[in-house]
């Protein structure tokens, strides 16, 4: 049973690679300039941030952009530190303060959307950092009627541990996923770090779900089903801070994807829905796919780990201690001969193809440390943490949990 | 509005990705035709060395003497390798893509000179008086028991503390000689084992009850 889920999960996972790596070397439409930059209202929610927020903030002013066209709203969701009292240290930085705890950025973004009458909008999260040419690069996008929003990408503020670094491979592969997404206008996703909207769009639907805990992803399911496509501006590099602590990292993924399975609930009728092009018939049943073969990634996960226990169990219950006795070590061509090909043969096609991805997403980030330690814990063991928390998010949904940010 | 659909993405990747599957599968039959021919070879080895032995006790027998030194060698060096053979042949079986025949045909020479090399150990305890202890072992694949008999019995074959040769036999292997064998011992059920030809034990048995059956036996 064991090499028919090998099999599938290395078919998917090598038809996923193959299909990027095709996208990859098609052409690309150029963006057409904008005549003139539009005006531009920049939201930060914010709680509790008064660490970050000045460099959030100082970063935003230092954008290439005529500062008579942006516009910087700061919301402050009762922050119980001194949020408000630095980002009062900014001029041209208009605080809204909430009377009431929001509870999630969603809340915050809607406060702020009351006080934007700028043609587009942007959300930069407060733990994040923007370069100086990134909003310059995305506002060219919507010189195409046809696009909602346009993300830039993300990457991770000067990593320190093992699990900030890991967290920095995932986001270059997701980032160089995002662009491919975005190459051929299936991209179904927006993010906090700095993504920039359609005003009016926006507000006719009615702003952000402040219900669902990844409002970013759900925004863009509606901007998508209103007919807008929403791009990324790979070039457009911008920073955040990720969790430095597992129980911080494991928090945030839990939501993020209680955030994904609520989000394709409420939008399922983009499955399988040729009105949405390869989106609705390809990506959106391999993402629902995915999370089940995940899943199921954790049920075969748990059952080989049974099976270890109890072979050993009933060696050690059949013969004592004598099964710590030394093993004859093989020699090479029994070895190479005793290789379960079924199993590692797909294993080993899928990951030459993965780690292609995975050097192109490197290479065109510019990131030269790819031979580490933390590679190899990030292609080997971080799958493993992803399925558990995805049951975990399962479960949680499924047994009703209040869903908190 | 309806979007159109790429189809020869999805195309060119599915072309691609079933050539990659299809390349594995013929790595795959590669592997198990190498596994095959290097079982195979051994085996041959094996039956070059009974058919030795048997010249040697025919040439013992015409002209009245016995060898038991040369012969406990030689059949102790066999039956090692047969053992090795056996467990190579067992994984390689549990693993195989393709190959069903040749394996069920590698089994039945297999067995036939585990059973060759069984008599052939019989005949030299009863000729040289020798304190070996000589098992036949009947299994079931997929059997628990019988599973864990083999663990006692792999276990047995390692200890330098017990002379013993265990000689294993797929119960359901279907094959003459086997079931010849499986009803002059009553075999009925799995796991069996046959002890120095004359104690049958049906059903596991211990580490503790064996030891206690080859001391009470002065094997």
């Amino acid at each position: 049973m064991f090499e028919y889920y090998v099999w599938i999960i290395s078919f998917v996972f090598l038809y996923l690679s193959v299909f990027w790596i095709i996208v990859f070397y098609m052409k690309e439409k150029k963006t057409r300039k904008l005549e003139e930059y539009p005006s531009v209202s920049i939201i930060v929610p914010a709680y509790n941030e008064e660490k970050n927020i000045g460099k959030t903030l100082n970063s935003i002013l230092s954008l290439d952009y005529p500062v008579d066209k942006l516009k910087i709203i700061v919301v402050d969701d009762c922050s119980s530190d001194n949020t408000a009292e630095v980002v009062k240290e900014f001029d041209n930085v208009k605080l809204v303060q909430r009377k009431e705890r929001g509870g999630n950025a969603a809340v915050s973004m809607n406060t702020g959307l009351k006080y934007v009458d700028t043609d587009l909008f942007a959300r930069v999260d407060a733990d994040s950092r923007v370069s100086r040419d990134s909003f310059k690069k995305l506002v060219d996008h919507f010189s195409d009627k046809k696009v909602g929003s346009v993300i830039s990408s993300i990457l991770v503020d000067e990593p320190k541990s093992s699990l900030e670094k890991m967290q920095k491979f995932e986001y270059i592969i997701t980032n160089f996923t995002r662009k491919l997404m975005s190459k051929i206008r299936v991209l179904n996703i927006t993010n906090g770090v700095l993504s920039a909207y359609k005003t009016n769009l926006v507000k006719k639907l009615g702003g952000f779900d402040e219900k669902n805990l990844t409002e970013d992803f759900e925004i863009a399911l509606r901007i998508i089903r209103k007919g807008y496509d929403v791009v990324m501006e790979p070039s457009s590099l911008n920073y955040t801070h990720v969790p430095r602590k597992f129980s911080d990292f494991w928090k945030q993924r839990v939501r993020w994807y209680r955030g994904f399975i609520t989000s394709m609930i409420k939008h399922k009728s983009l499955l399988f829905n040729k009105n949405y092009g390869i989106l609705g018939l390809f990506l959106f049943p391999v993402s629902v796919l995915s999370m089940f073969l995940v899943l199921f990634s954790f049920v075969m996960l748990i059952y080989r780990l049974f099976d270890v226990v109890y072979d050993w169990s009933y060696k050690l219950i059949t013969l004592g201690t004598d099964i710590f006795s030394i093993p004859e070590i093989p020699d090479v061509g029994e070895f190479i001969l005793s290789i379960d090909v079924r199993i590692y043969i797909p294993v080993f096609i899928s990951l030459v193809f993965g780690f292609y991805v995975y050097l192109k997403a490197h290479k065109y980030y510019n990131e030269k440390r790819i031979y580490s330690i933390v590679t190899i814990i990030y292609l080997f063991f971080y799958p493993i943490i992803t399925s558990v928390q995805w049951f975990h998010a399962l479960i949680l949904e499924m047994g009703g949990a209040k869903r908190k940010w | 509005m309806v979007k159109k659909v790429r189809k020869d993405i999805f195309i060119t990747a599915l072309i691609i990705v079933v050539g990659l599957l299809l390349f594995g599968f013929y790595v795959g039959k590669i592997w198990d035709d190498l596994r095959t021919d290097n079982v195979a070879g051994d085996l041959n080895e094996n039956s070059l060395d009974i058919l030795s032995i048997l010249i040697n006790e025919e040439f013992f027998e015409s002209f009245n003497t016995y060898d038991c030194d040369l012969i406990d060698k030689r059949l102790s060096s066999m039956s090692l390798d047969l053992y090795k053979v056996g467990q190579r042949l067992s994984e390689y079986d549990r693993k195989k893509l393709f190959e069903k025949d040749e394996y069920m045909f590698l089994k039945t020479k297999y067995f036939l000179l585990e059973l060759r090399t069984y008599f052939n150990f019989l005949d030299f305890k009863k000729e040289c008086d020798s304190n070996q202890t000589i098992i036949l072992f009947f299994y079931d694949i997929g059997d628990l028991d019988s599973e864990r008999q083999g663990y006692v019995l792999d276990n047995f074959v390692k200890r330098e503390d017990i002379n013993i040769r265990v000689f294993s036999i797929d119960r359901e292997h279907n094959e003459t000689t086997i079931d010849l064998i499986k009803n002059y011992y009553k075999v009925s059920k799995s796991p069996t084992i046959i002890i120095n030809n004359e104690i049958k034990k049906e059903g596991f048995v211990d580490v503790a009850e064996l030891i206690e059956i080859l001391e009470n036996g002065n094997m």
